[in-house]
């Protein structure tokens, strides 16, 4: 039925479509068509920010568009695949959909770019594809600033340089919990968790550009949330046939830390069979696995802050990214450092595009003779 | 402290946005500019090549590189054995640092020595260069850049052996694809591969032939029809040493748009075998003669020079179409067993320098200077391969070096 439906509308359509539908559905009511900054009025120039996540990537323009993709990128096994997909590369959920007829990248693990040229090929690709979504005219000329997982910005510098300069005419590469920062103007005696797929990044804000000692990555993130919630669910219910693709989609639909809304259950198939499932502890135990290490950076990174400030920074902790999704993470960080004195941990607005906004904002508020400077050479 | 005047902000920012500039300059391999820099364009480092390649002398190259590879291994056990230990716990200490794994130093530290070097065969040899280095080799106190040094000697990703030996380039053959009662792919408008391609040919042909050392010859200068064993023939009678054939591609529908570039090597994927069975159908050639051609491509140097060649102007190619049309991809480069390919010394690349069936393209395809840009985003591909291999040891470069770099950036700027 998929496949038949496939032929009429393109499968590409198909992508941006659910992109669209799902950021409608899953981000907040103001997540479209709402630009980080004010939109330039001028011009033959568009810039655009890119958030090149390991689990989505989002790109907000200045021409109003706001997109996001889950970072998975496809190319069909063989002919035969091409044919019937109607398309040479497929991307998100309609690349994860057809899977088993494509060669499926997930270019980024842990926050770095994986090694290998496909995979590199991959986020070119998605790089080439998310400018596709923001609609870039052909005559426009591209200022991008890509926001990427602090630990890609030390590891994978050149390689994203030579991902995104095919498609753009001058380029700037920011690390992500920066860029939201920025984006949200929070850039002073503050404390960014920016909990994604691969990694949860924290940035400590000053006042000034962060150096590599005010940032800090941990790989206790949303694939270890996934990792551990399916041995988990293994471990109780032996019998039953799911593998991570399900389990993730039940941490996007139910992740909890502390009180639960209500039972999570969810239906898998045992033995042919479909069969609901309790698995509201596992849920719980799975999220609340990486707390304790998010609190113990959290509080390592205050104890950085002058004696004088650190109140200030505590009331100031603001969490972004996928992982800030998880119901009930800000409450339990706030308990959780509360023990020690005031504590306020905010989630950020709009967290799956806090980073390709800031990533606009700064594409915006750079003065032009910095984009000559840093024009792509072709 | 919180209460920051607008003012204060406004010059925060800027004080972040000038961090950032300056970071990306880093990463852009782009000195800080002073305060009214002028962007400057580097020339490239090296221009036009000249060493003749001949066929017959791969095997010799063959040889030889087994030969260097050999005394330079050879070299390489006679180093002294500390220096490979500190590397040794080097690399351990690395892993403890990464996995937090203490037991990394347990296992350096317990391997053992090896045997008398001498019994070893010259597979050992070369198995040993492969290899991670380890602490039980022979060549214990290697320096971590000698070993990789010398690994580069013989890995695939080294330097291949037309850089070891210095050969460059004379005659360049460009082979516009198809031709007279085979016109080959036909637009929606009606427009024929077989005369973009020629067209294409002939541009890239007055390109290349300003940088007067090469011998840029067409296989056919007009709209007719040539057998692909005529054009194998053609490029091998000249002396060829590389050699290039333009087609365009077609794909079922108007959208799609795919830049691809093939090079002399075995494939044996599908859709590269159908491509190749309809690139093939003129060929001529006897069923013997065609295996003696498959045969040659166990020929390394043409290999790699093949590959290398695809490459430069596979990246020189897809990015600038995609500028002009969001919608071209990138097919990278592949090795596929198109007759051309096959049946040249030299080595040689079939690229498909857009799709023709992309309406866009057909529109931009009947402009002139559409047409000349694909040359010269060929011509910058060539250009690029062929200062790549002069920038070898021993490779050799032009007389008037500084008239050829002005050259290569005027030529550089044009491609902008």
């Amino acid at each position: 039925m998929a496949m038949a439906k496939k032929k009429k509308t393109s499968p590409k359509r198909k992508t941006t479509s659910t992109a669209k539908k799902s950021a409608a559905s899953k981000s907040s009511g103001a997540a479209r068509a709402k630009p980080a900054s004010t939109i330039r009025p001028t011009t033959n120039i568009l810039r655009v920010g890119i958030d090149l996540g390991t689990s989505r990537s989002a790109v907000s323009a200045s021409n109003g568009k706001r997109e996001w993709v889950e970072s998975y990128v496809g190319w069909p096994k063989d002919f035969i695949a091409e044919k019937v997909l109607g398309e040479p590369i497929l991307f998100g959920r309609a690349a994860l959909e057809n899977r088993l007829s494509l060669d499926l990248y997930r270019p980024l693990e842990q926050g770095v770019i994986k090694e290998s040229t496909r995979n590199e090929e991959a986020v070119r690709e998605l790089i080439a594809h998310l400018l596709d979504l923001a609609e870039v005219r052909e005559s426009q000329r591209i200022y991008a600033v890509v926001g990427v997982p602090s630990e890609s910005l030390r590891a994978n510098k050149m390689a994203i340089k030579r991902a995104a300069q095919d498609f753009v005419h001058s380029l700037m590469v920011v690390s992500e919990p920066f860029s939201a920062a920025y984006g949200r103007q929070v850039l002073n005696n503050a404390i960014i968790i920016d909990m994604g797929a691969g990694t949860t990044d924290f940035c400590i804000m000053h006042g000034s550009m962060p150096k590599d000692d005010d940032q800090r990555t941990i790989v206790l993130a949303g694939d270890y949330i996934d990792q551990k919630l399916f041995s988990l669910m293994k471990e109780k219910y032996p019998e039953s046939d799911f593998n991570m693709n399900m389990v993730r989609q039940y941490k996007e639909r139910f992740s909890f830390v502390g009180k639960p809304k209500g039972k999570v259950e969810v239906e898998i198939p045992v033995g042919g069979r479909i069969m609901v499932h309790d698995i509201t502890d596992e849920m719980r135990k799975a999220c609340e696995s990486v707390v304790p290490a998010i609190i113990e950076n959290t509080m390592e990174l205050i104890a950085r802050f002058d004696p004088e400030y650190q109140s200030i920074v505590r009331e100031n902790i603001l969490l972004c990214g996928g992982g800030s999704q998880i119901h009930g993470l800000a409450k339990v960080l706030e308990e959780a450092l509360q023990e020690d004195g005031p504590c306020t941990v905010t989630v950020m607005e709009d967290p799956i595009f806090a980073g390709a906004d800031g990533a606009l904002a700064l594409a915006q508020d750079m003065p032009e003779k910095y984009w000559q400077d840093l024009l792509v050479e072709e | 402290m919180l209460g920051l005047t607008k003012q204060a902000k406004i010059a925060r920012n800027k004080e972040i946005l000038r961090h950032i500039y300056e970071e990306n300059l880093v990463v852009a391999g782009k000195r800080k500019p002073q305060p009214a820099a002028v962007r400057r364009i580097p020339a490239p480092e090296k221009k036009a090549p000249r060493v003749r390649r001949h066929a017959s002398f791969y095997f010799l190259l063959v040889i030889i590189t087994a030969a260097v590879a050999y005394s330079a291994l050879i070299t390489f056990w006679s180093f002294p054995r500390n220096e490979f230990h500190r590397f040794g716990d080097n690399a351990a200490s690395t892993q403890v640092a990464q996995t937090g794994n203490s037991h990394a130093n347990v296992q350096v530290a317990s391997a053992s020595p090896v045997s008398d070097p001498d019994v070893l065969t010259m597979d050992d040899v070369i198995d040993s260069v492969y290899a991670q280095p380890k602490p039980s080799a022979p060549m214990e106190n290697a320096t971590p850049e000698t070993i990789n040094q010398l690994q580069s000697l013989v890995s695939e990703d080294g330097p291949s052996l037309a850089r070891l030996f210095g050969l460059s380039v004379n005659t360049i053959v460009i082979d516009p694809g198809h031709g007279g009662k085979d016109p080959g792919a036909i637009g929606h408008m009606g427009t024929h591969e077989a005369d973009i391609t020629l067209e294409i040919a002939k541009r890239l042909r007055d390109r290349l032939q300003v940088y007067d050392n090469y011998k840029v010859l067409l296989t056919r200068e007009t709209d007719e029809f040539l057998s692909l064993n005529e054009r194998v023939k053609y490029a091998n009678d000249n002396n060829a040493d590389i050699f290039i054939s333009i087609h365009i591609n077609y794909y079922p529908g108007d959208q799609l748009n795919f830049v691809e570039t093939y090079y002399f090597g075995p494939n044996s994927d599908r859709k590269v075998a159908e491509l190749a069975a309809k690139e093939n159908a003129d060929s001529h050639y006897l069923y013997a003669e065609f295996k003696e051609m498959v045969e040659k491509m166990g020929d390394t140097l043409k290999f790699q020079e093949s590959k290398e060649l695809a490459q430069a102007v596979q990246e020189s190619l897809y990015p600038q179409i995609r500028k002009v049309n969001k919608k071209a991809r990138n097919h990278g480069i592949k090795p596929g067993p198109f007759v051309v390919l096959l049946g040249i010394d030299a080595p040689s690349i079939l690229t498909e320098v857009t799709s023709l069936n992309n309406k866009q393209e057909e529109k931009r395809l009947k402009s002139p200077a559409y047409r000349d840009k694909i040359a010269a985003f060929l011509e910058k591909g060539i250009v690029n391969y062929l200062n790549k291999t002069t920038n070898s040891p021993g490779g050799e470069r032009n007389g008037n070096g500084e008239e050829k770099e002005n050259l290569a950036q005027a030529k550089d700027n044009e491609y902008r």
